[in-house]
Formats: structure tokens, C-alpha cells, sequence
């Protein structure tokens, strides 16, 4: 086997997934910078959100996909991108709650 | 300035760095602080654009296969894990010593693209259509040239991902992003097609991006209605630079790749 069979089809999904989804975020981003900015702020701070979760959740998709044949490989340099992903703001979180 | 420019820039650099595979974040950045525009407030917003132009670009690149994502995901990691020494080795190099050496660097990686001819990897009549994409277990793959499908298989791997930690140590050190040296590492150094290289540079470093717009974001130091303002612009560059860069020959793009990087040099000199 060269290609999972079920790449492309899934491939596919995920890529309008992604794409509906940023969709919405810049919806909300409109509206945030439409409205004054009091009440526009809460809109623009979950567009940003949105935007910044979509490339960590596509990792989180590729383990899935990637366990379900076996390709473990694979999945745990996946896994090692997201723990080294999740280290910087972890280490800068810890610096502003204990005052380092 | 009006926050119009702002997300006509990330537009325009978005489009750009997204059919070259370098990010947009390179261009929009020096450009907003010649503007005027403090570096700390810049740099998050070149994050911004990074990240929606990375995710902008996903559905046509996925559709078309020219991700590898196991290839992204392996170079990534080690980027990522360079980019974290790097953080901490930051003040031990002179910024703009180091600044000098990345455009040399990208000046070197401009002429190495610009010299080569053709195809390195050519149209195999014996791997079929149902191959086109990465293929189970490897790093190697096929992408769809017109009617034909170009199997690849990456060379150098260990050279490579001493590569993507360099780019990774350089990020984490002087905050520019690596784009500029991972897109053409994989092509020239580890023989990716420059489409696949792009692509698949455009995929990895948005989840780099992402991590740091993180850290940014826990120091509070984004902007949030001018991100916004980035979001709606590299949305639209990240899109148009995909779409362009499907229609464009594998020569083409790397042609173009050269050209940037040339720009990209003058970018860091002007910087430095």
C-alpha cells in the first residue's frame, strides 16, 4: 500500500473543515472590527483563537488518522511536535504565575 | 496607519509568501515597522499572518495532495525543537552577525534554485494516479504534473533535519521566521519537488506560528483589533497565493522561490 485509500476523501473533508472554519473566524473578525471596539473586542479575541487553533488541531486530526493504520511511527513525531509545541507557552505561563 | 493598510499589506505579503512556501510574515513585518511600528507589536502580527495564510491555503493544497504532512510534521519537530534551544541561546550570537549569515544563506539558496533546469524527478508511467499523494510509512510520495504522476523520493534526511534545526535555532534566536530556509532545503537539499516543498512549508510553519502566537499571546503582546484586521487580509492573500501557485509549473515556482529569496536577502541586509 502506497496511498491510505481513504487519504484523499478525508483529505478532502478536513480541507473544507479548515477552510469553513476560517471562514467563521474571519466572520467574527469583521464583526469585531465593524462594531465599536468595546464590544468588538470579544469578537476579534475569538477570531484570533479560532485562527491559532486550526494548525494545532490539524496535527491532532493527523494522529488520529495516522493510528488508524498503524502508521505509529508517524504518530509519535507528531506527538513530539505538539509536546515541543505546547513547551514555550507552557514555560512562559509558569514564568508569569510564579514571577521568575 | 489606517488599519486598512494594515490588512491590505498581510494581504499582498500573505499571497506572496504563500506561493513561494516562505510565509508572509518575512515581508510584512520590515514593512510595518519602516512604517513606524514598534517590532514587538509587528512580529505577533506577522504570526497572525502566518497562521491564517498556512490555513488558507490548506484546502487547495489539500485537495491537490501537494502536502506532505509526514514530511512537514518530521522537519517541524526538529524546527520546533531548535526554536526552543534557541530561545534560550538568544544574547550568547550577535543578531547582526547572524543576520548577515541568513542572507547570505538565502542569497546562496536563490542562486542554487535559479541555476537548476527542469525536473529533477520525472513523470513515471509506472506509478498511477491512485499514488498521487504521501505515501504509508515513508516520506516519499507522488504529485499530479498535468496528465502525468512525478513519484519523489526526499535524499539527505539527516542533512535535512540538521537544516530545519538550524532554521528552528535562528527563529528562536532572532524571531525571523524560517520559511526562507526550510522551503528551500527541502528542495534543494533533501531533492523535494519545490511544490511539495512549498506546500508543505506553508502546513509546518503555521503550526510554529500558532506556538508562538501563543507565548505572545500569554504576554499579552497582540493587538487584537489590528490582528483582526491581518486575519481578514492574509485570508484572502493566503487563498489567492495557493490558487496561483496550483497553476504554476514545478520551474516556475522555483524560479519565483529565487526570486524572492533575493528579496528576502536585501530584506535581511536592509535590517541588519
Amino acid at each position: 500500500m502506497r496511498v491510505d485509500p481513504s487519504q484523499a476523501l478525508a483529505e478532502e473533508r478536513v480541507g473544507l473543515v479548515v477552510w469553513r472554519t476560517l471562514l467563521v473566524a474571519s466572520g467574527l473578525a469583521l464583526v469585531g472590527v465593524l462594531l465599536p471596539y468595546r464590544f468588538g473586542k470579544p469578537f476579534e479575541i475569538l477570531a484570533i483563537a479560532v485562527v491559532t487553533a486550526i494548525p494545532l488541531v490539524r496535527v491532532a486530526w493527523l494522529i488520529k488518522r495516522w493510528r488508524a493504520i498503524d502508521d505509529m511511527k508517524y504518530v509519535w513525531w507528531a506527538v513530539a511536535l505538539l509536546a515541543l509545541v505546547a513547551i514555550g507557552p507552557l514555560l512562559v505561563l509558569l514564568k508569569s504565575l510564579s514571577g521568575w | 496607519m489606517p488599519p486598512i493598510v494594515i490588512a491590505l499589506a498581510a494581504g499582498v505579503t500573505s499571497g506572496v509568501g504563500t506561493l513561494g512556501g516562505l510565509g508572509g510574515a518575512i515581508m510584512l513585518v520590515p514593512f510595518l515597522v519602516l512604517t513606524g511600528m514598534p517590532v514587538s507589536q509587528a512580529a505577533p502580527l506577522g504570526l497572525v499572518s502566518v497562521v491564517t495564510a498556512s490555513s488558507a491555503a490548506a484546502r487547495r493544497q489539500m485537495n491537490e495532495h501537494t502536502t506532505n504532512h509526514r514530511l512537514g510534521v518530521v522537519t517541524e519537530t526538529t524546527s520546533t525543537a531548535g526554536a526552543v534551544a534557541g530561545a534560550f541561546a538568544a544574547g550568547l550570537i550577535s543578531e547582526t552577525m547572524l543576520t548577515y549569515v541568513l542572507a547570505a544563506v538565502a542569497l546562496l539558496a536563490a542562486l542554487a534554485g535559479g541555476k537548476r533546469k527542469g525536473l529533477r524527478w520525472k513523470p513515471d508511467p509506472n506509478v498511477s494516479r491512485e499514488d498521487v499523494g504521501e505515501w504509508v510509512g515513508t516520506l516519499n510520495g507522488a504529485y499530479a504534473l498535468n496528465s502525468d504522476v512525478v513519484p519523489y523520493f526526499p535524499k539527505r534526511i539527516g542533512a535535512g533535519l540538521v537544516a530545519m534545526g538550524v532554521s528552528g535555532i535562528v527563529t528562536g534566536i532572532s524571531g525571523i521566521g524560517g520559511g526562507f530556509i526550510k522551503t528551500p532545503a527541502k528542495s534543494e537539499l533533501m531533492h523535494v519537488p519545490v511544490k511539495v516543498s512549498s506546500s508543505t512549508t506553508t502546513f509546518s510553519i503555521g503550526i510554529t506560528a500558532a506556538a508562538a502566537l501563543l507565548v505572545k499571546a500569554v504576554q499579552g503582546e497582540v493587538n487584537i483589533e489590528l490582528a483582526a484586521m491581518v486575519v481578514l487580509g492574509s485570508l484572502i492573500g493566503g487563498v489567492l497565493g495557493s490558487r496561483i501557485h496550483s497553476k504554476l509549473s514545478p520551474p516556475a515556482v522555483r524560479k519565483f522561490l529565487s526570486v524572492l529569496l533575493l528579496v528576502v536577502a536585501v530584506i535581511l541586509v536592509a535590517r541588519a
